[in-house]
């Protein structure tokens, strides 16, 4: 699988946008993840991270997801964790963050979801 | 399932807190794989807000906690520490935080605290402060040390679980926060170095230039010295022996005249030899504007972050050409930077930006130095080129130095064809642009 990062954007409308993450979530690549959400919070749209790419996360990884979740909740905007990969499903259960992260199988689903609210 | 103690919306210390349902030997590889990446990416990271992220990331995401922020002590010993990096919640919040705590941290952590967690610091805050660090939710703060020195702090908000932070947390925590404090004294020290070096290169670079000019200068006036010099000996040895015919009056008027000459002549090399008045030569060229201002960027980054003014550079999106003199540019860029580090406090932001730009019916390139400082008042912008004038007599007290800087960089930019000008507003910060012609 090619480990190389990058962060592919996708629009859905006007009201949300999707970021498809692929390669390893380190500590570099986190920063520039974290730069690609803020876009996305400062134009007001809603957020699907699709994970499903993503072939490492160390702890930093976590940290910035940490932080852009509540970043994005304190704006009041919402975003959602959807078709997580091997690497990030059992971190994220390794740490029990399941309870505390919105997460959907499909990006479909999740956009279902955001759509509902 | 949270079986943390509450009080005023802080988790509380209590021994241990295990996630439960997760292998403890699991959770034990998780961390200790973390601080190997955190180990291995210091080593690479030379830079004070990348190191800042580093750390702050790390722990995040191994202790569970979505807020964290990261002060440093700035080395000219103010008091205030400087906010670098956070995360979760506002730079404005994150700052008057780190004033307000200061005091009482320094206190706990000279006594020799490791950690403190923030409820305990309700004895030394007024209660308006103590609902700031309640709002931002911060659980705890914990010292960098080199060797024996407080470089700053960082503070971590509660799990988001509401776990208490235990002992294996801790553990985690200084082995972190101990790599670290020595890697940003290296960082620090490093960048310090860098800037040392680059400032005498420029000195020297610039005493180097002086001199040859002074020497061409000097070669040209002996010269002329030596003329009118010879004259009023000639004329006066004439006068002696009395061989001239014609009338004595022409002869006195002449030597008259010369001695003049020689007294202005003996006033111009005294003025040179006052380094400030010396006139620079400028030789524009026509040529591309954002690889010069990036190379600028990279020299003076370096120096600059380690005064923990973060600066930034944005180029424009297209190339841009201007008729310049790439070392006057520096000359000039190098007096409005230095003026804004000098009028804003660590913690600030700088930003240096290309543009395209109109004015007067003319195409230029537009340079901006922009910070987020304090702002100059609408009615001191006016004079504030004037020659030796400075925003407000505190200023001066705090800063030192005659406000030439500015008036100097006003002269550069008009003797290649340019214009300086300034934006700011009390509160708003200050941007200083240069306009370059772009034909």
């Amino acid at each position: 699988m090619n480990q190389v990062f990058e962060v592919e954007t996708a629009p859905v409308g006007t009201r949300v946008e999707v970021l498809r993450v692929r390669g390893k979530l380190d500590a570099r690549s986190a920063t520039v993840l974290m730069e690609q959400c803020a876009r996305v919070r400062a134009a007001g749209r809603d957020l699907v991270l699709s994970l499903g790419g993503v072939t490492f996360i160390a702890s930093s990884g976590v940290g910035a997801l940490l932080a852009l979740v509540e970043e994005f909740r304190q704006a009041e905007i919402q975003v959602r964790l959807a078709e997580l990969s091997p690497a990030v499903e059992s971190v994220v259960r390794l740490l029990n963050l399941d309870q505390f992260l919105a997460i959907d199988e499909t990006e479909g689903a999740a956009l279902s979801a955001l759509e509902a609210r | 399932m949270s079986n943390a103690a509450h009080e005023d919306g802080i988790s509380r210390d209590r021994a241990g807190s295990v996630s439960e349902g997760q292998p403890y030997s699991a959770r034990r590889e998780h961390a200790f794989q973390s601080l190997l990446e955190l180990a291995r990416e210091l080593r690479i990271s030379l830079d004070v807000y990348e190191t800042a992220d580093l750390l702050l990331l790390s722990l995040m995401g191994q202790l569970m906690a979505a807020r964290s922020a990261l002060w440093l002590v700035p080395e000219d010993g103010a008091r205030r520490p400087a906010m670098v990096r956070c995360h979760g919640f506002n730079r404005p919040l994150a700052d008057a935080i780190g004033a307000a705590c200061a005091p009482g941290l320094r206190k706990r952590f000279d006594e020799g605290a490791t950690s403190v967690l923030a409820w305990s610091l309700r004895e030394f805050l007024k209660p308006a402060d103590f609902e700031l660090v309640r709002q931002a939710d911060i659980a705890l703060f914990v010292p960098l040390h080199s060797h024996t020195e407080i470089q700053g702090w960082l503070a971590l908000g509660s799990r988001v679980d509401g776990s208490a932070y235990g002992p294996e947390d801790f553990e985690v925590l200084q082995a972190a926060v101990g790599m670290v404090g020595v890697s940003l004294e290296n960082t620090r020290l490093h960048n310090r170095a860098l800037e040392n070096n680059r400032r005498l290169r420029a000195a020297n670079d610039r005493l180097q230039e002086l001199d040859r000019l002074k020497n061409e200068f000097l070669s040209n006036v002996n010269h002329e010295l030596r003329t009118p010099l010879a004259v009023v000996i000639a004329t006066l040895e004439c006068l002696e022996q009395g061989k001239v015919e014609g009338p004595m009056r022409g002869l006195l008027e002449s030597a008259h005249t010369n001695s003049l000459h020689l007294k202005g002549l003996i006033e111009t090399l005294l003025t040179f030899s006052d380094a400030r008045n010396a006139r620079l030569p400028i030789h524009l060229v026509l040529q591309s504007v954002e690889p010069t201002v990036r190379r600028y960027f990279v020299e003076r980054q370096p120096g600059i972050s380690a005064s923990l003014r973060e600066f930034l550079f944005e180029p424009g999106e297209v190339p841009l050409e201007a008729r310049f003199d790439e070392q006057r540019l520096f000359d000039l860029l190098d007096e409005l930077l230095d003026n804004a580090v000098k009028f804003t406090l660590p913690g600030a932001r700088l930003t240096l930006r290309v543009r395209p730009w109109v004015e007067d019916e003319k195409e230029w390139v537009r340079i901006d130095l922009c910070d987020d400082g304090p702002g100059i008042p609408a009615n001191q912008l006016a004079s504030l080129f004037d020659l030796f004038v400075q925003v407000d007599g505190s200023s001066t007290r705090r800063v030192g130095g005659l406000g030439m800087g500015l008036t100097l960089a006003s002269e550069l930019a008009e003797r290649m064809g340019g214009r300086l000008k300034v934006e700011s507003a009390l509160g708003r910060g200050s941007t200083f642009a240069t306009l370059l012609p772009r034909s």
